[in-house]
C-alpha cells in the first residue's frame, strides 16, 4: 500500500466520522455519507467506503436504547373516575324511592338484570370504539344500528313487564352515561343522577322520572356523536370487542348473582359498598397502565440474560404491586370508614328502631332540608346501618365491603388479561368463579349473606393472578412476547 | 403482446392481472410513488391492477385518487395494528408450531450474508399457516431461541462491518417485534395475478417473494429511490441509538436482498439508481432503467418576473429543507425582493421534523419571504407562477417535481443526488447537497439574469419531450410486461 493510499484512505474515514459524528457501523453506512455530503458518484462512493469502516474486530460497545417518552395520560380519566364515584352514590340514593315505588323485587331484580348488562356493554364499547382515539367517532357509524337495537329491546321489555323495562332504562342511562364521560361531560351526567336522585327523595314519581333520565342521556349520546364529526379509523376487532363484552357482563354477574344481597331489599347498602371498591379500582387501574411504559424503559440498557431472570423485584413486578397496593389499601381504608360511620350510626337510638323510625327519620330530615341533600345522606348513612343490623350485622357488612373488594382486585387482573391478549384465560376465570359464586348461593350452610359474592370473587382473584405473576417475573420475555405481541 | 390476452380486452379473463404492492403509497398518500403508480395503472388500461397497500395499521385509510375501473385496491397488510391473520384448521399430521421461526428469520435477515433460501423458506411456512406465527412470537421458546439467534448475529465478524453493538433488551425486543411483523406480511393472503409488480425494495418485496416461492409468479421491481440507501440515510440523521441503528439499516438491507433475489427484473427509475442496485450485488443483466415520464407538456409560458423560487415535495428529511431555508436566508440577504414558497405536506411520522423547519425558518426570521403552503392539488400551476424551482434534496430517484418543472419551461436549480443530473444535464443548476453557499449562488444568478433563466427553461421544455416523455416510460413497462406474461402462463 503506497503512502498516497494510506492518506487518502485517511481522509476517507475522516470526511465519513466528521459527517457522521462517529465511526460508520459499516461500509453502506460510509458509502452514503460520501455519495449524499461528500458528492460522490454511487459506484465510487461504494467502491472506497470499505477504507472508511474500522475493522479492528474488539469487543462490541453496549447500546442503550433512547425509549420513547411516555404518552401523556388522557386528562379526562380522572374526572372519569370522580364521575364514576358520584355516578355510585347518586344511583345508591334511588334505591329506597324506586324500592318502595315499585316494589322491592321489581327494583331487585331490575338492578340484577342491568348491572350485568351494561357492565357488558360498556367493556364491549370501550373496547371497540370509545378506548380508541376517535371512538365517538367511530361509535357514530354505527350508532343508528345500536338505536335500532335498542328499540328492539324496548318492545321486548316492554312486552315482558315492569322490572324489564326499568332494568331497560337503568341500562340506557347508565350506557349512555359512557359515552358522554367518554366526551368529557362527566359533570353533565352525574348532575342528570343527582337530579334524579334528589327528585324521587322528594317524591317525584320515580318510573316518569327514570324515563326522563334515560332519555335526556340518550339525546345527549346522540347529539355528542351527531357533532363528533367522521373519521376513517377502523372501529376495534368485532371478536375482540365481543370478548370484552363478555368480561364486563360476567363481572356484573359475579355482583349480581349472589341472591343473598338484596339490591332492592336491603336498602342502600349494596350499592353503597361499591364506593370503596370502585375508587380503589379506579386508582390501582390507574398506576396500573403505567406498566406500557414503565417496562420497557426500565429495560433500555439492561443486557438481555439479566432481564430474563426471575425477577420478582423487576419493573414489571413492581407497578403490579404497586397497582395492588393502591386498589388493596383504598378499598380497605374506605371500607373501613363506611363500617366505622355505619357502626356510629347503627349505635345512635334513632338508628335502631325499625323501618317505621327510619321513615320518621327521613321525614325529620326533609323538614330540615327541603332539597334534600343533607337528608338523603342521613337516609343513606341510616339505612345501611339499619339494614345491617337487621341481618347480618356486622359479618354481613364485612362480606359485602371484602366481596367487592375482591371483585375490583378480579377484575383488574382480569382486564390486565385481556389486554394482553389472554381473553380465554380471562374468560375462563370468570367461568370459574360465576360457578363457584352459583354453587355457594344455592349452599343452604352458607355462614354469613354475601358468602357466595366472595367466594366467586376469590376464585376470580385466585385464578388470574398465577398466570399473571408468572408472566410479570420476567420482564424481558413479558416485554418481547407479550407487550409487544399483543 | 402478450399471447391472446391483449386481442381481446373484453374478455375479462383474458386480460393480464397484475399485483402491484406498495408501501405507504398509493392509494393513500400523495407524493412521487404515488403519482407513478397512478400514471402506470391509467397508462395501461389494458391490464386489471390490483393494489395491494402495505401500511402502518390503526388507522382507516381513505383513497388519495380517483381510482379508474381498472384498478381494485385490496384490504391493505396493516402492519403494527391489531388485526388478527387467518386461521384455519390443523390437517392431520401437520407440524405444529415452529418455535424456530424468529431465529431463522433474525439469521438470514440481519447476517450479512444471510442465507436467502432459508429466509424464503420461512416466509412460505408464514403463509401456510398464518394463524401459527402469533402463537410462535408469543412462546416462550421462541423468545429463547431468537436470543441465541441473536448472539449468533451480533457475533459475525465480517471485512465489510464493524462489529454490532451489544443489544439491550429494549432493542431485541424491538427487533423481535419487527420480525414479528415481517412474519405477519408474508402471512397474509395475498390474490394469485399473473405478474407482481413490486414498487420499493423493502416490506412490499415480502409477499412478492412469497408468491414467487409458491406460485412461480414473475416479479417485477421498481425502485424509485434506493430503498436501502434511504434506510441508511435515515439511520444517519436519526438521533436512535447504535442498536436501534444497526437494526433499522440490517433489517432493511435483508429486506432489500430478499427483494432483489426474487425479482425477474429490477426496473430503476434512473441510472444512478442502477449504480447503487449493482453496488449491492444485484445482476447487471437483472437491471432494466425505466425513467418516468410527463404527458406532453403544454406551450412554455413566460415566468412571472418576480424572484418567486418554488419547491414542491413533502417537508421530509431526505428533502433538506433545512438546506433550502438556509438557501433561502443567504439569497434574501442579497436580494431582498426574493420570495420562497414550499409546497407540500409533511411526511407522516416526521412531524418533529416539521416542527424543526419551522423553528429554524423563525431563528432565520425569514417572515413571508419563505412561506409553508401545504399541499397543493396543482403543482403545474404553482410552477408557472414562479421563477425558479429549487430542490435541496440529499436523496432522489428521478424527481417528478423536476419534470413537471422542465414541462413548464421553467429553470431548475438542485442538489445533484440521484437520478437528479440525468434530468437537469443543460437546463439548470446543479450544486452538492448541503451546499448552501453553491445553491444559493445559483438561484441568485438565475434571479439576476432572466435571459439565462429562460434559456435553461426553454432547453427544459424541450428536453422532457424528447427524452422524458410519458408515452416512452409506459411502453417500457409495457414491454416488460409483454415479457414476462409468457412466463406468468407457464407458472
Amino acid at each position: 500500500m503506497s503512502p498516497n493510499d494510506v492518506r487518502g484512505r485517511v481522509r476517507v474515514r475522516d470526511l465519513v466520522e466528521a459527517r457522521l459524528g462517529r465511526r460508520p457501523q459499516d461500509k453502506l453506512d460510509a458509502a452514503v455519507v460520501l455519495e449524499a455530503w461528500g458528492g460522490m458518484r454511487p459506484p465510487h462512493a461504494l467502491d472506497i467506503a470499505g477504507d472508511a469502516v474500522d475493522r479492528t474486530h474488539g469487543s462490541p460497545a453496549p447500546s442503550v436504547a433512547n425509549p420513547r417518552e411516555p404518552q401523556p395520560r388522557d386528562k379526562t380519566v380522572a374526572a372519569e373516575g370522580l364521575s364514576l364515584l358520584i355516578a355510585v352514590v347518586a344511583v345508591a340514593l334511588w334505591t329506597l324511592p324506586f324500592g318502595r315505588a315499585l316494589g322491592t323485587d321489581v327494583w331487585d331484580g331490575a338492578v340484577r338484570m342491568a348491572l350485568p348488562i351494561t357492565l357488558g356493554c360498556q367493556w364491549l364499547l370501550r373496547s371497540r370504539y370509545l378506548g380508541r382515539p376517535n371512538g365517538l367517532q367511530a361509535l357514530r357509524r354505527d350508532w343508528d344500528g345500536l338505536v335500532c337495537l335498542l328499540a328492539a329491546g324496548w318492545i321486548v321489555a316492554f312486552l315482558q313487564g315492569e322490572r324489564e323495562l326499568v332494568a331497560l332504562l337503568l341500562v340506557v342511562t347508565w350506557v349512555g352515561g359512557t359515552v358522554l364521560v367518554r366526551r368529557g361531560w362527566g359533570l353533565v351526567y352525574v348532575v342528570l343522577l343527582v337530579i334524579v336522585a334528589v327528585e324521587v327523595n322528594l317524591g317525584v314519581a320515580p318510573l316518569p322520572t327514570l324515563v326522563g333520565a334515560a332519555t335526556a342521556t340518550l339525546l345527549l349520546a346522540t347529539f355528542i356523536l351527531a357533532v363528533a364529526g367522521s373519521t376513517s379509523d377502523a372501529a376495534g376487532r368485532p371478536s375482540r370487542a365481543i370478548a370484552a363484552g363478555l368480561m364486563g357482563a360476567g363481572i356484573g354477574g359475579l355482583l349480581v348473582l349472589d341472591t343473598s344481597i338484596g339490591w332492592g331489599s336491603e336498602g342502600i347498602l349494596p350499592a353503597l359498598a361499591l364506593v370503596p371498591s370502585t375508587a380503589g379500582s379506579f386508582w390501582g387501574g390507574y398506576h396500573l397502565w403505567r406498566f406500557y411504559d414503565e417496562v420497557p424503559r426500565a429495560l433500555a440498557g439492561v443486557p438481555v440474560a439479566q432481564a430474563d431472570r426471575v425477577a420478582l423485584r423487576g419493573p414489571a413486578i413492581g407497578v403490579l404491586g404497586g397497582a395492588f397496593g393502591r386498589l388493596v389499601g383504598a378499598t380497605v381504608v374506605l371500607s373501613a370508614l363506611a363500617m366505622l360511620a355505619a357502626t356510629y350510626v347503627a349505635d345512635t337510638p334513632t338508628a335502631q328502631g325499625s323501618a317505621t323510625r327510619t321513615t320518621t327519620l327521613e321525614q325529620t330530615a326533609r323538614d330540615l332540608d327541603p332539597f334534600g341533600v343533607v337528608g338523603g345522606q342521613a337516609r343513606l348513612v341510616s339505612t345501611a346501618a339499619v339494614d345491617a343490623a337487621t341481618r347480618d350485622g356486622l359479618a354481613g357488612r364485612t362480606a359485602l365491603l371484602v366481596g367487592f373488594g375482591l371483585i375490583a382486585l378480579a377484575t383488574l387482573l382480569i382486564s390486565l388479561l385481556q389486554s394482553l391478549g389472554f381473553p380465554s384465560w380471562a374468560l375462563f376465570t370468570l367461568a370459574c368463579a360465576l360457578a363457584a359464586e352459583v354453587a355457594v348461593t344455592y349452599w343452604d350452610a352458607a355462614p354469613f349473606d354475601g358468602t357466595a359474592l366472595v367466594t366467586g370473587a376469590a376464585v376470580a382473584v385466585l385464578v388470574a393472578i398465577p398466570p399473571v405473576i408468572s408472566l410479570f417475573l420476567r420482564p424481558g420475555r413479558v416485554l418481547a412476547t407479550i407487550l409487544w405481541i399483543s | 403482446m402478450w399471447s391472446s390476452r391483449s386481442r381481446n380486452a373484453t374478455d375479462a379473463r383474458q386480460r393480464l392481472r397484475v399485483l402491484m404492492i406498495t408501501e405507504g403509497t398509493y392509494p393513500y398518500a400523495m407524493g412521487g410513488v404515488s403519482s407513478w403508480c397512478d400514471y402506470l395503472v391509467r397508462g395501461l388500461p389494458e391490464v386489471d391492477w390490483e393494489v395491494l397497500p402495505i401500511v402502518g395499521g390503526g388507522l382507516g385509510r381513505s383513497s388519495g385518487f380517483e381510482l379508474p375501473a381498472n384498478v381494485t385496491v385490496k384490504p391493505p397488510v396493516e402492519l403494527w395494528s391489531e388485526g388478527l391473520p387467518g386461521w384455519r384448521w390443523r390437517r392431520h399430521g401437520e407440524p405444529g408450531l415452529r418455535l424456530d421461526l424468529p431465529q431463522v428469520l433474525l439469521r438470514s435477515l440481519m447476517c450479512w450474508d444471510g442465507d436467502r433460501d432459508e429466509l424464503t423458506e420461512a416466509l412460505v411456512w408464514c403463509r401456510r399457516r398464518p394463524h401459527r406465527v402469533r402463537h410462535v412470537f408469543r412462546n416462550r421458546s421462541g423468545w429463547e431461541m431468537f436470543l441465541v439467534g441473536l448472539r449468533e448475529v451480533l457475533d459475525e465478524r465480517t471485512p465489510e462491518a464493524a462489529p454490532a453493538p451489544e443489544l439491550d433488551t429494549y432493542e431485541a425486543a424491538t427487533l423481535y417485534q419487527i420480525l414479528y411483523w415481517i412474519a405477519r406480511a408474508a402471512a397474509e393472503s395475498v390474490p394469485t395475478t399473473d405478474i407482481v409488480h413490486v414498487t420499493a425494495a423493502g416490506w412490499a418485496g415480502i409477499p412478492a417473494t412469497v408468491q414467487k416461492a409458491l406460485y412461480g409468479t414473475p416479479v417485477i421491481l421498481t425502485e424509485h429511490g434506493v430503498y436501502l440507501r434511504e434506510s441508511y440515510l435515515a439511520a444517519v440523521r436519526s438521533p436512535a441509538s447504535p442498536g436501534e441503528r444497526f437494526i433499522s439499516t440490517r433489517l432493511a438491507r435483508g429486506l432489500a436482498r430478499s427483494a432483489y433475489d426474487s425479482a425477474d427484473v429490477i426496473s430503476p427509475v434512473t441510472e444512478a439508481n442502477a449504480s447503487w442496485e449493482v453496488g449491492l450485488g444485484v445482476d447487471p443483466d437483472k437491471i432494466h432503467v425505466i425513467r418516468n415520464g410527463v404527458d406532453k407538456p403544454l406551450e412554455p409560458t413566460q415566468a412571472p418576473a418576480s424572484a418567486t423560487v418554488v419547491a414542491v415535495g413533502r417537508v421530509d428529511p431526505l428533502k433538506d429543507v433545512h438546506t433550502m431555508l438556509r438557501v433561502a436566508a443567504e439569497v434574501i440577504s442579497r436580494m431582498p425582493e426574493a420570495t420562497f414558497r414550499y409546497y407540500g405536506p409533511v411526511t407522516e411520522g416526521q412531524e418533529a421534523y416539521g416542527r424543526s423547519c419551522h423553528e429554524l425558518h423563525a431563528r432565520l426570521g425569514l417572515g413571508d419571504r419563505f412561506q409553508f403552503m401545504g399541499p397543493t392539488p396543482d403543482p403545474n400551476g404553482v410552477i408557472r407562477a414562479s421563477d425558479i424551482v429549487l430542490m435541496t434534496s440529499i436523496s432522489e430517484g428521478l424527481p417528478m417535481a423536476l419534470l413537471e418543472a422542465m414541462s413548464q419551461a421553467r429553470p431548475v436549480v438542485s442538489t445533484g443526488v440521484g437520478g437528479v443530473p440525468e434530468v437537469v444535464r443543460g437546463c439548470g443548476m446543479v450544486a452538492a447537497p448541503g451546499d448552501t453557499h453553491a445553491l444559493a449562488l445559483a438561484v441568485l444568478t438565475l434571479l439576476r439574469n432572466p435571459a439565462l433563466a429562460s434559456e435553461l427553461g426553454r432547453r427544459g421544455h424541450e428536453r422532457v419531450q424528447r427524452v422524458f416523455a410519458r408515452s416512452a416510460s409506459l411502453t417500457g413497462y409495457r414491454d416488460l410486461f409483454e415479457r414476462f406474461a409468457p412466463m406468468a402462463e407457464a407458472a
